[in-house]
């Protein structure tokens, strides 16, 4: 009979029948209210989870509403024999960090703009110090980061404007260095779930490397006068900013750092803005004080995250071990 | 002594001795140490050890010497050095002391690990080892320099120590900085770097009591740089208030960390591994509603697939519009019955069992009037086969003939000659007109007939080029077969003519064939007498020995001419030689010759009859040609055919003779028919056309009169009839007759002798061969022609 015969114009479906996953709930408005409560001394919650992806050697994915972003880890691996590869004593580390196409409210392209090779390279000089490279000779570490989901940091003029409606090329004043703390929040994410990946790998480094990010604001009315005279009100330093500045301030400047707590070393430094000294300290000494103090924070979930994954494969191992030990028993 | 004798003569095995490893090079660096080195080496050994006494049992003299030569006779860097050593080996022995107490087993310090006794593993099944016997791992030691100068320039905090120790220090720190509150506030850093140091010193320390607690049943003997999965990792001294707090709080206490639930999202990529501990905080099916699948569901996809899919449905009614589906009647449906009676009004009739061959407008020609009306003003068309023994000029000839009457172009020529050169077989430029393949070329032998035309005043005439080898001869009787006369090409050069004219030559096998053929009229071109001088003794030579054996093969004289000719130069071929070159020939040239051969009248009233020379696609319009010659009969466009075997019908849908479309055909054109209503499988070169209404039968066991060249007994033989050739079976020796009467001299002879004509009965072994009575048949075995004749 013709029904029975091999369709070959279709792919069959799999025998057992699927179905769709249903979101009953979106989990879009309920971070927001989190947010606006937080204090300026507190970080936002972060969820880290690594071995998310069975096929490379470490993964996590760390969400910090409303920013999503996975992270593999591949390699450490042979580098091609061939004659254009040259002799590498150290492992070699590529970072590659991109946007998803629908990961920010403007669409994004499928090429690596320069915003995200620019991110690339921050994360490689974040990982590149903690990872014990000279142990991996003739071989090369890839780490991939793929941002699913983040604040608006796209084009700073454009993507205001298009929210708004409005066709002003003018920067309004809050938005100053809104790309970088868009970009920041990422940046650190970035660094924070690729230590926890490279942990997953099993890839040998001196520390964790947890990222942190922290803006200084003043008041709107000092940031008008600015530039007359340097006594201007208090400045309000917030860790893990968000974008939209909180009410009433003005934006002064970004500091994003990768930092390794138990050495007490910073990897990675990124300040962005306009930053001067008060009483003899240099404001950008308190912001990097408040953006390490970011990082400590986050070092707590990355070492839960690290641990967690330490614990399910030991004790998957232990299970598989104790089961076979039992019954296998030779003599002689 | 060369080099290569070096190396031949070495002894590899000796060779490879010599290295072994690397202890050599080592052995070799202690050699290298100088006689002061090594009194200075004494000199050291005796000095450290007065320091450091004879009792450490670890400090051997070896070691002694390691360390002196590492830091080169610096005898109190090596003491400290060796001191420092010691004390770390008497903290490793005091520490595997406790931990043997506690019973924890620590197999990778050094010590324990070389105390594996002998045999330890020996009653463990590999890859199943015991939990018991697996060893528990310790934080390898970091180096120490790893501590002390810190990465990437590091902070220029002062080296951590234990975490007591911090702890004390912070709060030696605590107390300065109360002091210091008091006072003015110093504060100098200016760099960043500077600042990160002085942070410490700056900041009170407020530890909470969990992390107090922690800190303090913390072990002495922690390793400096903290475990990486330990939460305890976190630095010592926190400037700020609450996040570092819950930092160094331990694990039991996960609700201060700044740990997020995941979202929905999350959820629904890491499914069980985490659905299980976060159940508590959120209602797992809230955000992710997995629905496994049920049968219901599977069944409910599948069904989908069930029928056949669009693109089935799309082709099946493309095909059934097409009436390609045999015999399917349309179904009646009482609701379509408006559609159903509109149908029945156009009055389409019902497709047919077999699709009937397309009609082609016919009208009826009277070919045979229409063949005499045009004899008058057409041209006659001969076919001409070319025989002779191999490389006695052929297809030179022949393409000489071509040449010289127009039909290849001079550019071409040259282009054969250039080629030609390149392979240095210049001499067969000509020849590559009519041989068209590459193998041909490269051997410089014909191996199939190639088929060519050329015109001239009086005639028309296709020229079919045989291969003269004797392993192509089956090729050269499709040949003869198709041939009105043929064009015996001999060489005359010293031993060639003889070469080709004895028994195995094909000089007389192909004449005999020829004639066995029906060839009556044959033309023998004495080839190649440039070579010869135009020697007329020669040509006379030839001429004398050909008409003997011509004349027993059966050819009548009057219709065997000789022509003294040469194809490389052209001479005597379409153009008269030179004046004085050939003094003694003033005949005609070849091509005068072949004017004044009359074809011989074809029997064109008679039943079809033509054998398939090829088939192929003649183009879109004509998807289905076949080219051959028509032997008997005549043909014209619209009749219906049949092909034998096969018995497959068609329709001639156009005919063209000599590329010329043409509205009817008779015996003797070389015609292609485009056919309609047939598929091109059908249809197989050696196949017999004839009409629908007289086909021929084939046999399966006939009769033949043949005229034997070989000893014949019952044996296996191979049938040709043109392009058709099968094996077969003489079963039966007939009678042998008389050559000049056909009268029987003997019935049921034993065997047929070289030369005689017989009857004899022969079985096809395979299928029926298209044959009837009068069909020309030539038998040949084990590469040789044995006999030929005609189907009685």
């Amino acid at each position: 009979m013709a029904a029975k015969a091999p369709d070959r114009r279709r792919n069959n479906p799999p025998s057992h029948g699927t179905t769709a996953p249903v979101f009953l709930s979106t989990s879009a408005d309920a971070p927001k209210a989190q947010q606006e409560a937080r204090p300026p001394g507190e970080i936002r919650k972060i969820f880290l989870r690594t071995g998310l992806i069975a096929s490379v050697t470490g993964s996590s994915f760390l969400e910090i509403s409303p920013l999503k972003l996975s992270v593999s880890v591949l390699g450490p691996r042979p580098l091609p024999r061939s004659s254009t590869t040259p002799f590498a004593a150290q492992a070699i580390l590529t970072t590659e960090v991109k946007f998803a196409p629908f990961a920010s409210t403007v669409r994004r392209g499928y090429l690596r703009d320069s915003s995200e090779r620019d991110l690339g390279s921050r994360l490689y000089q974040a990982l590149v110090g903690a990872i014990r490279r000279e142990l991996y000779p003739k071989s090369r570490i890839e780490v991939v980061v793929t941002i699913l989901d983040s604040e608006d940091e796209g084009d700073e003029v454009n993507t205001i404007f298009m929210e708004e409606g409005k066709a002003s090329s003018e920067l309004k004043y809050w938005d100053v260095g809104r790309a970088e703390r868009a970009l920041g929040v990422v940046l650190a994410g970035c660094i924070t779930a690729a230590s926890a990946a490279l942990a997953d790998a099993g890839i040998e480094m001196y520390d964790l490397v947890s990222g942190g990010v922290a803006s200084v604001f003043v008041d709107e009315a000092d940031s008008k006068g600015k530039g007359k005279d340097n006594s201007v009100g208090e400045k309000l330093y917030v860790r893990d900013p968000p974008v939209a500045p909180p009410g009433g301030k003005a934006p002064l400047a970004t500091c994003v750092i990768g930092y390794m707590a138990a050495r007490d070393e910073i990897s990675e430094l990124w300040i962005s803005g306009k930053l001067g000294t008060r009483n003899g300290v240099t404001e950008m000494d308190e912001l990097v004080d408040e953006a390490v103090a970011a990082a400590r924070a986050s070092r707590g979930v990355l070492n839960e995250a690290a641990k967690e994954r330490v614990k399910f494969i030991v004790g998957k191992a232990q299970a598989t071990a104790g089961a076979e030990g039992k019954d296998v028993e030779m003599t002689g | 002594m060369s080099r290569h004798k070096i190396i031949r003569t070495m002894n590899l095995a000796d060779e490879l001795d010599d290295y072994d490893g690397e202890e050599d090079y080592y052995e070799e660096e202690d050699q290298g140490m100088s006689p002061e080195d090594k009194a200075k080496m004494v000199d050291g050994l005796r000095r450290v050890r007065e320091v450091l006494g004879d009792d450490v049992p670890s400090l051997t003299n070896e070691r002694i010497e390691e360390t002196l030569w590492y830091y080169y006779f610096d005898v109190e860097k090596s003491i400290t050095y060796l001191l420092n050593q010691a004390g770390t080996t008497e903290k490793k022995k005091q520490k595997k002391a406790v931990a043997a107490e506690s019973k924890v087993r620590h197999t990778s310090s050094p010590a324990s690990r070389h105390s594996i006794p002998p045999g330890f593993w020996d009653d463990t099944p590999f890859g199943a080892v015991p939990c018991y016997r697996l060893s528990e791992l310790l934080p390898p030691p970091m180096p120490v320099d790893c501590r002390t100068s810190g990465l990437l320039g590091g902070s220029g905090v002062q080296p951590k120590t234990s975490k007591l120790a911090a702890l004390a220090k912070a709060r030696s720190k605590a107390k300065a900085e109360k002091a210091a509150e008091a006072g003015a506030e110093s504060r100098t850093a200016v760099s960043l770097l500077d600042r990160l140091s002085k942070k410490k010193t700056d900041t009170p320390p407020t530890i909470s009591p969990a992390a107090k607690a922690s800190t303090t049943t913390s072990t002495p003997a922690a390793p400096p740089v903290p475990d990486q999965l330990h939460e305890k990792a976190t630095p010592d001294t926190p400037k700020d208030e609450k996040p570092i707090e819950t930092l160094a709080t331990p694990s039991s206490e996960p609700d201060l960390l700044p740990k997020a639930q995941p979202s929905g999202f999350a959820m629904s990529m890491f499914g069980n591994r985490i659905s299980g501990l976060f159940s508590d905080g959120i209602a797992n099916s809230q955000i992710y509603c997995s629905v496994a699948p049920s049968q219901k569901a599977a069944a409910k996809a599948k069904q989908g697939f069930e029928g056949p899919s669009p693109d089935d449905v799309v082709m099946a009614a493309q095909s059934q519009s097409k009436g390609l589906v045999k015999g399917q009647k349309p179904e009646k449906n009482s609701t379509a019955a408006a559609i159903q009676k509109g149908v029945e009004a156009l009055k389409v009739a019902d497709a047919p069992e077999k699709p009937a061959p397309q009609k082609i407008a016919r009208k009826k020609i009277d070919v045979v009037a229409e063949y005499e009306k045009s004899k008058s003003r057409r041209k006659e068309n001969a076919n001409l086969v070319v025989i002779g023994h191999v490389d006695a000029g052929k297809s030179t000839l022949m393409g000489r003939l071509l040449y010289d009457s127009g039909v290849v172009d001079e550019r071409t020529i040259q282009k054969y000659k250039q080629e030609a050169e390149k392979i240095g077989k210049s001499s067969f430029a000509l020849a590559w007109v009519l041989d068209q393949t590459g193998e041909e070329r490269a051997r410089g032998v014909t191996i199939d007939i190639a088929v060519n035309a050329f015109e001239t005043e009086k005639g028309r005439f296709t020229i079919l080029d045989a291969p003269g080898h004797r392993d192509f001869i089956p090729n050269m009787i499709a040949g003869a077969a198709q041939a009105d006369f043929a064009v015996l090409v001999i060489d005359s050069s010293p031993g060639e003519f003889e070469a080709g004219f004895n028994i195995r030559g094909q000089t007389k096998e192909h004449a005999l064939l020829v004639r066995s053929m029906g060839v009556q009229r044959i033309i023998v071109a004495v080839n190649k007498l440039d070579l010869m001088r135009w020697d007329q003794d020669r040509f006379d030579e030839i001429k004398q020995q050909m008409s003997q054996f011509l004349t027993t093969a059966g050819f009548q004289a009057k219709n065997v001419s000789f022509i003294p000719c040469s194809g490389l130069t052209g001479d005597n071929i379409v153009r008269k030689p030179e004046d004085g070159l050939v003094p003694w020939y003033s005949g005609p040239t070849l091509v005068q010759e072949l004017e004044t051969a009359k074809p011989v009248t074809k029997a064109i009233e008679k039943p079809l009859r033509m054998t398939i020379a090829d088939v192929y696609r003649g183009g879109v319009i004509n998807p289905v040609t076949i080219a051959g010659r028509i032997e008997i009969g005549n043909l014209q466009v619209g009749d219906t055919i049949v092909v034998i075997p096969g018995d497959e019908k068609a329709t001639v849908k156009a005919i063209e003779v000599d590329n010329q479309a043409a509205d009817w055909a008779v015996a003797g054109n070389n015609v292609q028919l485009h056919l309609a209503g047939i598929e091109m499988d059908y249809l197989k070169i050696g196949d017999v056309v004839c009409h629908a209404d007289t086909p021929l039968v084939p046999l399966k066991e006939f009769e033949a009169k043949i005229l034997a060249f070989e000893s014949l007994t019952p044996m296996m033989v191979d049938i040709h009839r043109g392009r058709l050739n099968a094996s077969g079976r003489i079963t039966k020796l007939v009678a042998t007759l008389d050559k000049g009467s056909g009268t029987i001299t003997k019935k049921k002879p034993r065997h047929i002798g070289p030369g005689s004509l017989a009857v004899v009965n022969i079985t096809v072994t395979g299928a029926p061969l298209p044959l009837e009575k009068g069909s020309k048949i030539v038998l040949r075995a084990d590469g040789l022609t044995v006999a030929a004749g005609v189907v009685e």
